[in-house]
């Protein structure tokens, strides 16, 4: 700073000496005539400069209130900043010169429309001297001319010799030039013959031309200069629309003309003839003696497909790594469900995979692997597991796939019902049970849950059982089940599932976009048709079931929202029931065999392994309901709840999850055959049982003199699942009679107990309260093995007894197991936190302009904030200067006005006083003379 | 065609009747020279169709209000002309037979109207002797107690037949006993609790041969049920226990000349409530069944003890409730607790009385909810011992392993809960174990689940594996809130009422509520068959 050596000057002497000694005072600034006249004069431009730069040094070293110092945070070395000082009077300066310019010139030029810009170079630049500015111009012009010489060299080229000083100096008038307009050929008034013949112009024509009036846009009134532009405008912008329509429909003509030659010419020439015509055609055009459709064929060549490489065939190695690969994805997928995380992420990627080689590679044959169910709907080619004929299809590129693929599946089908004939003695039997069975069927009242549909399909069903050998090879597509029934009614079992073959063929998702809705149409209506076929009494043979289930797996993957959607209303529906019938508290407990063959479905068609899944997750509750809650006082219902307890184990094979209500179940049931109804300190054991249940359970108690009939252990059939008909008078025709539960049937239901006790040993081992769910099992099984052999061991079958026995010496073997690797619990070992201090944080050096918030999306917000109050105050102080501004200059404007008056005035009254004196001067002198004479 | 004729010929014969009744019934009420004619509407009354007698029943009590109107049925006390005694004597016989057919038709009458119209008519004659009564008594007000305590033994003393739940004549009849007599005035409410405590009492038998006392035959033994049936219906729904006492005289049924006040034994709330409490006292102590025992105890806690005069008189009642066992255990649980709380009581062995109910049934009772919120209450106090708090969560934890989603749902925050308010219980959760050498070789668990006593059953030393287990509960839910055992416990303590009242209703409606996103994700292999090769069902069922 100037004043920094502290020394007390007034601001004046500073000045002066600071002048002098800069050299702008003195004697040597002064300059002399003769310094004129050698030539200073010549550097006075840069003389001049230099001496504003000192002023300008001077003034910001004599002034330190004008300069404002902005503090810095941080002192960076060698970082020069530009808003370090600044002069404040300087920048007030500048902004008020900014204004004059922007919102000065604004206001200059408020109300006005067009108008002149000065556009001379140098012409508002008050520093320029004349000399510069004629220098600047020069060079200008010189830069102008030279680039238009390069575009346009003819323009300015004296050496040709054309008529260059008319070209330059042609008159325009309204942009055309004079020349041109010499005919007056577009005067308005020429062609009006009335005014023709009168020899004189119209009024009209007068109004618009004569005097100016072509100035006048309308009668009333004078058009601006800027509105004349603006028609102008618009009407070349017209004419050039018109122009290019015109040109439009002469291309369309053109396009026409020749499209009729083509047909014309066609007609007209034979192929050996063609080309001479052509030639001659083409001649006159092209001119040269080349061949003339050489052209074309060169480019019809170009165009041509060509033959491309192909990726290399895959072999047997690859395409099994391949395989693999996509299978430990599916795997990894499945587990990541499992655990309950989303497998979203992997899936996305995978599917853009496919989604691009589907797009963009469609010719590769690549895409060989098998479909699965975590492909998408759209490239997913549902075929059967028959490798060869599926390989066969992929290969072919889905070319002629219809045939290739109906042809393997009738194969396939055809080996099916081979099979089927060989193994069906009780099929053959069925259909000739058939008869009595249609004679019973016209009397049936159809039970409530039953559809009409369904009956009609039984009547169908097993009257035309061997009906038709000749099958059609299209079909319809059925959209709902009435429609099925409607196809299939007089077909064979065997033929439907052919049937469904054929019609997957036909509409096979690749050969229209419409056969995914058909597919899986196909698919709920096979759902429905095999809840239909596992009600039936007599069963339906196996192959039968598990073709369509088959199928039902291989479609679901079609549309798997909309099978799913579906799946879980049947789940809801089958709730709905079973919540009632619990209610009722009614001894069928509403669920249906095809319910259980639908649940069984279910579990395996999903990925029931998920830790939530929006079928499964509801049918386990489902499930879990029942077994709990339903009183079981029938065959049916202990054989529903076995199967169950099955389905549950399906469901948790894979992730070993826990599921008390089954195991409850289970020992129930087993302590059933054993334990006195009568006795509740009899059934030991944690699950719960209500008195009511347990008198149910009666049913199963293994008295002291039953004998088994056989000695082999009774199976379970699915008939025993099967709802007995309503009505009494069914029940007696019906073909199997009510199942009399016989101690054959107590073994079995024991037998399958202890198998189910086996599959969960299995699943449960590893579970932390193995020991607490098994312990009661291992009682239990002692307690059997104790109450059964002393009385009738000998009359029970031999399977089951060795079935208890090995579970009984297995499940010790696993609990002793069990018990030698548990450990206590440590549930808790968390990394230690931190002790919570109360110590105040120091800061050591504390700034009220640091923000030491240590939330740092709270610390950005009021950073935010405050470079929101900061621009908006920023903007007021503008808005206000602005103001101040305008104020000043309409104040100034106003001065000027009155001043000007004031002089106006001023200069009337010098007149009027000076005429004034005149005349009294005049006065006096006439007084004067008159006194003088007299 | 024929029976159609017979039924509308019964049916003009009944109408001729009834004209023929309301001809005698005009006749009688305006001149008294007819009063004969109430023989024959008496014999009508007494023999006729369902109609008629309605009808006649009907005229009767109008009749017979009048003539209290006139002062005819008052007893003759000499002063009046012998003519006069005479009428009044014949009409007073006349007067009983009458009563006589109400209580026939009461007790036997064939539809529930008539025995509903037969009550009605009777608290007529109740409060039409109750205002004679009065008006000769110097307290200005008498109640005739004999009359009601007769109609209340009939009324009470039938059994309920089993089939007559809802809607039968007898839940009618005392329906309408409960909810438009004893709601409404505070005399016949007094007066009942009062009767119902004579009736109930041992030793009241005038005129019962056996007595209660003797030996119990099955009727008797019936009887008595059905008694206790009937009163309990009737207590029961009494929205007006003994509140509500004033000197107006609205809330009387029997007028008198003057309204009892507080002095006297109907006017003061005092002696309604010890009415209420004797009354209340004397049925409990009847057998009780199962059912009434159960619904007693529900509505112990509320409507009863709050309005007893001394209520640990009930505490032997409780007592007995609690140490039955079951469900029982659990409604007395709510009684015993207000008796203690409000009451001092001491129970002495409540925990391991407490500790006892948790029994395998417990987490699917239905009132399991009314349990846990007073099991919450009584683990609540910090002062418990951590072995008894360490009992009870290691045997909520083996009834979880064992329960429904519904039941493991209240039983984890239960735990959670329980193990924050005692950190000395932490070791179930997290053991470090010093003594590694010495527990080399026993690994069983030292819990003892069949130890009765929870000092004893050793759970300090135990870990809750149960609680791993249901980490891998098949419920998402479950599996996900057992998860907290394992994370650190900064969570604030459970607001139990939140989790108690799930069933599998509300667990399958909560996850099939929304329409699902995203399709159900399918199984990697899509299946072959129905049954899986080497499913667990394969091997026993063929399809």
């Amino acid at each position: 700073m100037g004043n920094g050596k502290g020394t007390k000057q007034s601001a004046l002497k500073k000045l002066r000496s600071a002048l002098s000694t800069a050299g702008l005072t003195g004697p040597t600034s002064h300059v002399t005539k003769k310094d004129k006249k050698r030539g200073i004069a010549k550097a006075g431009s840069s003389k001049t400069l230099e001496r504003r730069q000192k002023l300008r040094a001077i003034q910001k070293t004599l002034n330190p209130f004008e300069m404002q110092v902005n503090r810095k945070h941080l002192d960076v070395l060698g970082l020069k900043r530009k808003d370090e000082a600044v002069n404040v009077a300087v920048a007030r300066q500048r902004a008020v010169e900014k204004r004059k310019s922007t919102i000065g010139e604004e206001r200059k030029n408020k109300h006005r429309t067009g108008g002149v810009v000065d556009r001379r170079i140098g012409e508002n630049d008050p520093t320029m001297d004349p000399e510069e500015k004629m220098l600047k111009r020069f060079t200008a012009e010189r830069q102008k001319r030279s680039s238009m010489s390069s575009s346009s060299a003819a323009l300015y080229n004296l050496e040709d010799g054309g008529d260059v000083e008319g070209e330059i100096t042609s008159l325009t008038h309204y942009g055309q030039s004079i020349g041109d307009m010499d005919d007056f050929n577009d005067f308005g008034g020429d062609d009006d013959e009335e005014d023709a013949g009168t020899g004189a112009l119209g009024g009209a024509d007068v109004s618009t031309a004569h005097f100016g009036g072509f100035e006048t846009g309308g009668p009333d009134r004078k058009r601006s200069k800027a509105e004349v532009m603006q028609e102008i405008i618009a009407k070349s912008k017209m004419h050039k629309q018109e122009r290019q329509l015109i040109k439009e429909q002469d291309e369309d003509i053109r396009r026409e003309l020749d499209d009729d030659f083509e047909s014309v010419r066609a007609m007209l020439f034979d192929d050996d003839n063609s080309k001479p015509m052509q030639s001659a055609a083409t001649g006159s055009g092209d001119g040269d003696g080349a061949p003339p459709s050489y052209d074309t064929y060169v480019r019809e060549l170009v165009y041509e497909q060509r033959a491309r490489p192909q990726d290399r065939l895959k072999t047997e190695m690859e395409a099994a790594r391949e395989e693999k690969d996509r299978l430990e994805r599916a795997e990894r997928h499945r587990q990541r469900r499992m655990e309950g995380l989303p497998s979203d992420s992997e899936m996305d990627s995978d599917s853009d995979d496919e989604g691009q080689s589907a797009s963009g590679k469609a010719y590769k044959t690549k895409n060989k692997r098998k479909p699965v169910a975590d492909d998408l709907g759209d490239d997913f080619a549902p075929a059967g597991d028959n490798d060869d004929a599926d390989d066969n299809i992929m290969e072919t590129g889905g070319l002629g796939l219809g045939l290739t693929a109906e042809a393997s599946e009738e194969e396939e089908d055809e080996e099916d019902e081979e099979d089927d004939e060989e193994e069906s003695g009780s099929g053959s039997d069925s259909e000739a049970d058939s008869d009595s069975e249609i004679d019973s069927d016209q009397g049936e009242s159809v039970p409530d849950d039953a559809a009409p549909a369904n009956q009609a399909l039984r009547r169908r069903i097993n009257s035309s059982a061997s009906q038709s050998e000749d099958l059609p090879f299209t079909f319809e597509a059925p959209g709902n089940y009435d429609a099925w029934v409607e196809l299939v009614g007089s077909y064979s079992l065997e033929q439907q599932l052919t049937v469904v073959a054929r019609l997957r063929a036909l509409y096979h998702i690749r050969l229209s976009p419409q056969n995914k809705q058909k597919l899986s149409d196909l698919c709920l209506v096979l759902t429905e048709h095999l809840a239909v076929l596992t009600e039936q009494d007599p069963p339906v043979p196996a192959p039968v079931i598990d073709g369509i289930v088959k199928h039902i797996g291989e479609l679901a993957a079609v549309d798997p929202e909309r099978f799913g959607e579906h799946c879980r209303q049947a789940i809801i529906d089958c709730h709905k029931r079973v919540q009632q019938a619990l209610k009722a508290g009614s001894v069928e407990g509403g669920l249906r065999a095809s319910d259980v063959a639908l649940m069984r479905l279910f579990a395996s068609v999903f990925s029931s392994s998920d830790r939530f899944h929006t079928v499964i997750t509801p049918m386990l509750i489902l499930i879990c309901q029942y077994l709990s809650q339903h009183t079981f006082a029938t065959l049916r219902g202990i054989s529903c709840g076995l199967v169950l307890t099955g389905i549950v184990h399906e469901t948790i094979r894979l992730s070993r999850r826990f599921v008390p209500e089954a195991l409850n179940f289970l020992f129930a049931t087993l302590a059933a055959t054993v334990c006195h109804s009568a006795d509740p300190a009899d059934w030991d054991g944690q699950y719960p049982l209500s008195r009511r249940q347990r008198e149910a359970y009666r049913l199963l108690h293994i008295g002291i003199a039953e004998k088994c009939k056989s000695k082999k252990a009774l199976p379970m059939r699915w008939a025993w699942l099967i709802s007995p008909a309503p009505s009494s008078e069914d029940a007696s025709t019906a073909t199997t009679p009510a199942v009399v539960v016989t101690a054959d049937v107590k073994y079995g239901v024991l037998g399958a107990c202890l198998m189910l006790c086996r599959r969960f040993i299995d699943s449960y081992f590893q579970m932390p309260a193995f020991i607490e769910c098994f312990e009661p099992l291992q009682r239990l099984l002692a307690k059997i093995a104790e109450r059964l052999p002393k009385f009738r061991l000998q009359h029970a079958p031999v399977e089951v007894v060795e079935l208890l026995e090995t579970t009984r010496v297995y499940l010790t073997e696993q609990l002793e197991q069990a018990r030698a690797s548990r450990v206590p619990l440590k549930l808790q070992s968390h990394k230690p936190l931190a002790i919570g201090s109360f110590a105040p944080k120091f800061e050591s050096a504390y700034s009220l302009d640091v923000h030491y918030d240590p939330d740092r999306s709270r610390n950005e917000i009021t950073k935010l904030r405050r470079q929101v109050n900061k621009e908006r105050r920023g903007a007021v102080r503008e808005l206000r200067r602005d103001a101040q501004f305008v104020a000043g200059e309409r104040l100034k404007e106003m001065r000027e006005k009155d001043r000007s008056y004031a002089d106006k005035m001023k200069k009337a009254w010098s007149v009027l006083e000076a005429d004034q004196s005149e005349m009294k001067k005049l006065d006096k002198a006439r007084i004067k003379e008159r006194k003088a004479k007299v | 065609m024929s029976a159609k004729r017979k039924h509308s010929s019964t049916r003009e014969e009944s109408k001729a009747a009834v004209e023929r009744i309301i001809a005698l019934e005009s006749n009688i009420v305006s001149k008294q020279e007819n009063l004969n004619d109430l023989v024959d509407i008496l014999s009508i009354a007494k023999s006729g169709t369902v109609e008629t007698k309605f009808v006649a029943t009907n005229s009767l009590g109008r009749i017979f209000s009048a003539l209290w109107k006139q002062g005819l049925l008052k007893r003759p006390t000499g002063k009046e002309q012998k003519t006069t005694a005479v009428v009044s004597e014949w009409l007073r016989d006349n007067y009983n037979e009458y009563l006589g057919v109400l209580k026939e038709q009461l007790k036997h009458g064939e539809e529930a109207a008539i025995q509903v119209g037969a009550l009605k008519q009777l608290m007529q004659a109740v409060a039409h002797e109750g205002e004679n009564a009065s008006r000769g008594s110097s307290s200005g007000y008498e109640f005739p107690n004999a009359l009601y305590l007769s109609i209340l033994e009939l009324v009470l003393d039938r059994p309920v037949a089993e089939e007559e739940e809802e809607g039968g004549a007898s839940h009618q009849v005392l329906r309408v006993l409960a909810d438009s007599y004893l709601n409404l005035y505070d005399d016949l409410r007094y007066f009942f609790y009062r009767d119902v405590a004579k009736l109930a009492s041992p030793d009241y038998d005038p005129f019962r041969t056996g007595g209660r006392s003797g030996a119990r035959t099955k009727a008797l033994v019936e009887e008595a049920e059905g008694f206790v049936r009937n009163a309990f219906l009737v207590m029961g729904t009494m929205v007006k226990a003994t509140a509500g006492v004033g000197g107006h005289a609205a809330g009387f049924w029997v007028t008198g000349t003057a309204v009892p006040g507080e002095e006297s034994s109907v006017g003061s709330a005092a002696a309604h409530r010890k009415a209420f409490s004797e009354a209340w006292l004397a049925v409990l102590r009847q057998p009780l069944t199962a059912d009434i025992y159960k619904q007693v105890l529900l509505i112990m806690h509320r409507r009863i003890i709050p309005h007893m005069v001394d209520a640990t008189g009930l505490m032997d009642f409780l007592s007995a409730a609690y140490d039955a066992g079951g469900s029982v255990s659990l409604l007395a649980l709510n009684g015993l607790f207000t008796l203690m709380d409000q009451y001092n009581l001491n129970y002495p062995q409540f925990y391991t009385k407490l500790y006892a109910l948790l029994d395998r049934n417990l987490l699917h009772v239905k009132y399991r909810a009314r349990f846990f919120r007073l099991l919450a209450v009584f683990l609540g106090s910090s002062h418990l011992p951590a072995y008894l708090v360490a009992a009870f969560i290691k045997r909520l934890a083996r009834l979880a392993v064992s329960a429904t989603p519904a039941g493991a749902v209240t039983v984890i925050p239960v735990i959670y809960n329980l193990l924050k308010a005692h950190p000395s219980c932490m070791v179930l959760l997290h053991r470090v174990e010093e003594e590694e050498g010495e527990g080399e070789g026993e690994r069983e668990d030292p819990y003892l689940a069949e130890e009765a006593d929870p000092a004893l059953c050793n759970a300090m030393a135990s870990s809750l594996w149960e609680l791993q287990a249901l980490q891998q509960h098949y419920y998402p839910n479950i599996a996900t809130l057992a998860n907290i055992f394992g994370e650190p416990f900064h969570k604030p303590a459970f607001s139990l009422e939140d989790f108690l009242d799930h069933t599998y209703a509300t667990f399958f409606d909560g996850d099939t509520a929304r329409t699902p996103k995203k399709a159900a994700a399918l199984a990697v292999q899509p299946p072959v068959s129905l049954l899986r090769a080497g499913d667990a069902t394969s091997d026993f069922l063929v399809l």
